[in-house]
C-alpha cells in the first residue's frame, strides 16, 4: 500500500535540528492554531502560540527588516494599516525571515536593527486584528517567496496524542453524505471531504491541523495534502476547506461493487491514524 | 434557615445593584466597544457648504476643520482612523464592519470587517487580516476589486484610479481601476529587499517607491503610453526599518524622508536637493502661492524634551527659511495654500504663511 513520502519530512527535520538550530520564539510554546488551518475565511500561514504575555524571542540571530506599528492612533502617513498589529520581521541566514505579530506595542523598542537569540523582541500581546492574546509566528522563505510551516523548522514538541479522523464525506451535486464501512453508494465521481485534527499534550489544547492527510482508493493515491510550504499567493498548493471546516481532499470515482477507501492522517511526531472504509457501489434502479 | 434565606436575599440584591448601578468591568465580560464618531454640530456662523474641509488627526482624536480652522466635526478615535476629504472610518480594534462616514458624521457606506481601512486620495481601501489582501470599494461600499499581494503589505498610496502597494518581499505593485496589475517591479541591488514607502500623483501619471537596505533606493516611474516605466533611480541615505515618509507635493516635487530631514526631487528638472532638518521629516505639504515646502520633523537637538517636534519651511532647492522648535508631539500636518494646520495631541494649531 502506498504511503506519501517520508523522506522530505525527514530531511527537513534533520536540517532543522542540525543546520538551522532554531529555538521556539516563546519560553512556553502552546500552539492553538497551526499552518494550513482555516482562519476566518482564509488560512493560517503561521502558528499561533498562546501562553499570555510571555516574552517573544527571535528564533536565531538576524537583522530587523521591518517593524509594523500597531498603535493605530499615530500611524505614519503612507504606512499600510497594520492588521498584524505591532509586528517585527527579522531576516536570518539562508534567506529565511521570521515574523512575530500581535506584540504588545509598548514592549517593542524603537529603532532596533539587529536581533539576538537571548534578547527579547517584546511581549506577546493582542495588538492588531486578532481575537486572542498570543504570538502569531510565521516563517517566510524569502528566496523562494514561500511560507514555511514553522513546525518543520522548530524543535519538536511532545505530542503523545495521535491525530484523529472524525468524519469522511462524499459530496456531489451539493449533497454531502457521511460514509462508513458497508455503506452503499451510487457509482460516480464525488468530492472527498474529511474532518481531521491533532492535539498537543497540554490542557485545553484545541484541535490543530495535522501535518499531512492522504487518501487512497483501491490502493491508488487519490489525494495528498501536506502542510509544509505554500506559495506566497493563494492557490494551487493550499488546502481548501468547505463551509463546515472539512478538508476537501479531491475527487474520487466510485465504481460498481467493492471499493476500498483509505484515509491516512499524520502528525508532526510521525504518528499516523488510518481509517479504512469499504464502500459498495450499487447503481440505483 | 430563615437567616440563610435572608443572607441569600441580601447577596442577590447586592448583585443586582452591582449590575445596574456600578457596572465595573472585571475584564471577563463581553464588552460592547462603542465606536464613537461624534458629529459636532456646525455653528450658525460656519458655512461649510461647498468648501473643502480639512481632516486632521490629533493623537486620540480627529477633526474636520473649516477654512477658518474651526472644527466642524470630529470625535474620539476608537482604535484607528482613516480620514481624507471624502470622509472617515473610525474603527475599533476588532471591527465586525467598517462604517464610512461623511465629515459631519453622516452614513456613507458599510464595509466588511475582518480588515482595517485606508483612505488615500478618496480611494476607499481595506487591508485584510493576513496583511496581504487589498480591496478597493466605491464610496457607496461596492467592492471594485480584491488583490492578493503575495506578501505582507507595508505601504500604500493612491492616485485617481491607481493604487500602489509596497510589500515586505520588496515588490512594488500598481493596480489599475479594474484591479489589474499595471506595474509589478522587484528592484534588485540592495542587500535586503523590502519596500519602505510608496507614493502616487493624483493624476496617476507618476509613482515612487523607497526600497531596500544597503543601499536604500528611490525609484520614480512615469506612465508612458499606458505603461509605467522607470525614469529615476538613486541611492539615498536611510535605513529606517519601518514605513517612511514619501509624497508627491506641489506641481512636480517628490519629498522623501532621510535621517537628516528630507530629500526633494524636482520631476521637471531632475534636480535633487537635501533639506537638512536635523532629524527625519514626519509630514510635509506645499504652499503653492509662496512656492515653499512646509514640514514637521522630530526634534533635531538631542536635549530636546520628549514629545516635541520642529516646524520647517524651506524652498524646493533645500534652503531653510524657517526652523522653529515646537513643544508638542507632532501628529499630523495639512497645508491649504497659505494656511498650515499642525496637529498635536488633542490640539490643532493654525498658522498663516506670508511673506514679510
Amino acid at each position: 500500500m502506498q504511503r506519501y513520502h517520508r523522506l522530505p519530512v525527514l530531511i527537513m527535520a534533520v536540517v532543522s535540528l542540525t543546520l538551522i538550530g532554531w529555538r521556539w520564539p516563546v519560553p512556553t510554546p502552546q500552539p492553538t492554531a497551526t499552518f494550513g488551518q482555516p482562519d476566518r475565511g482564509g488560512l493560517h500561514t503561521g502558528i499561533r502560540l498562546a501562553g499570555g504575555a510571555q516574552p517573544a524571542y527571535p528564533v536565531d540571530e538576524g537583522e530587523v527588516v521591518f517593524v509594523f506599528r500597531g498603535d493605530a492612533a499615530s500611524p505614519r502617513r503612507g504606512a499600510a494599516p497594520a492588521t498584524l498589529g505591532t509586528a517585527l520581521v527579522a531576516e536570518h541566514a539562508r534567506g529565511f525571515r521570521s515574523v512575530y505579530a500581535h506584540l504588545d506595542p509598548a514592549s517593542v523598542p524603537i529603532g532596533s536593527t539587529a536581533v539576538f537569540p537571548d534578547v527579547p523582541l517584546g511581549l506577546a500581546g493582542d495588538s492588531g486584528l486578532t481575537m486572542n492574546r498570543g504570538l502569531l509566528f510565521t516563517i517566510i522563505d524569502a528566496r523562494g517567496s514561500a511560507l514555511v510551516n514553522p513546525l518543520l523548522l522548530l524543535p519538536g514538541l511532545d505530542d503523545p496524542v495521535p491525530p484523529s479522523i472524525d468524519e469522511i464525506r462524499l459530496v456531489s451535486d451539493g449533497r454531502s453524505r457521511q460514509i462508513r464501512t458497508g455503506v452503499e453508494v451510487e457509482p460516480g465521481t464525488y468530492e472527498l471531504h474529511t474532518l481531521v485534527a491533532d492535539r498537543f499534550w497540554w490542557n485545553q489544547s484545541p484541535p490543530i491541523m495535522p501535518y499531512a492527510v492522504a487518501a487512497y482508493l483501491n490502493g491508488e493515491t487519490v489525494a495528498e495534502q501536506q502542510m509544509d510550504r505554500f506559495a506566497g499567493t493563494a492557490g494551487g498548493d493550499r488546502p481548501v476547506f468547505d463551509h463546515d471546516g472539512l478538508l476537501v481532499l479531491g475527487r474520487v470515482t466510485i465504481g460498481a461493487g467493492r471499493n476500498d477507501l483509505e484515509v491516512v492522517v499524520r502528525d508532526f511526531a510521525g504518528t499516523e491514524r488510518v481509517v479504512r472504509v469499504e464502500l459498495r457501489g450499487v447503481a440505483r434502479r | 434557615m430563615r437567616q440563610t434565606v435572608r443572607r441569600l436575599f441580601i447577596a442577590f440584591a447586592l448583585a443586582l445593584i452591582y449590575l445596574f448601578v456600578l457596572p465595573v468591568g472585571t475584564g471577563t465580560e463581553l464588552l460592547m466597544v462603542r465606536n464613537t464618531a461624534v458629529a459636532i454640530a456646525a455653528t450658525a456662523e460656519a458655512d461649510s457648504t461647498n468648501e473643502q474641509l480639512v481632516p486632521i488627526v490629533l493623537g486620540s482624536r480627529f477633526a474636520y476643520l473649516d477654512s477658518t480652522g474651526r472644527p466642524i466635526a470630529g470625535g474620539r478615535i476608537a482604535y484607528g482612523i482613516a480620514a481624507d476629504s471624502l470622509g472617515y472610518v473610525n474603527y475599533p480594534q476588532r471591527p465586525d464592519s467598517l462604517v464610512l462616514q461623511s465629515a459631519d458624521g453622516g452614513f456613507l457606506a458599510s464595509l466588511p470587517g475582518n480588515a482595517y481601512p485606508a483612505l488615500r486620495n478618496d480611494a476607499v481601501l481595506t487591508v485584510g487580516s493576513n496583511q496581504q489582501t487589498l480591496t478597493r470599494y466605491t464610496s457607496e461600499g461596492v467592492s471594485l476589486w480584491s488583490y492578493d499581494a503575495g506578501a505582507p503589505i507595508t505601504t500604500l498610496a493612491a492616485g485617481r484610479d491607481l493604487v500602489v502597494a509596497g510589500t515586505l518581499a520588496g515588490v512594488i505593485v500598481g493596480i489599475g481601476a479594474a484591479g489589474q496589475e499595471v506595474l509589478r517591479a522587484a528592484p534588485t541591488g540592495s542587500e535586503v529587499s523590502a519596500v519602505y514607502g510608496v507614493a502616487a500623483t493624483r493624476d496617476d501619471e507618476r509613482l515612487a517607491a523607497l526600497c531596500g537596505l544597503r543601499p536604500r533606493q528611490l525609484f520614480i516611474f512615469e506612465r508612458v503610453e499606458g505603461e509605467y516605466v522607470p525614469v529615476f533611480r538613486a541611492d539615498v541615505d536611510g535605513d529606517a526599518r519601518r514605513a517612511v515618509f514619501i509624497e508627491f507635493v506641489g506641481p512636480e516635487l517628490l519629498i522623501t524622508e532621510t535621517p537628516d530631514g528630507a530629500l526633494v526631487v524636482d520631476n521637471q528638472s531632475g534636480r535633487v536637493a537635501g533639506v537638512p532638518m536635523g532629524a527625519p521629516i514626519l509630514s510635509a505639504g506645499w504652499a503653492p502661492s509662496l512656492d515653499v515646502l512646509v514640514g514637521m520633523s522630530e526634534p533635531a537637538e538631542p536635549q530636546a524634551p520628549a514629545g516635541s517636534s520642529r516646524l520647517v519651511i524651506a524652498t524646493p532647492e533645500g534652503r531653510i527659511m524657517v526652523s522653529v522648535p515646537w513643544a508638542g508631539r507632532h501628529r499630523d500636518l495639512q497645508v491649504r495654500d497659505t494656511l498650515l494646520y499642525a496637529g498635536f495631541d488633542q490640539t490643532v494649531v493654525q498658522i498663516g504663511l506670508g511673506e514679510g
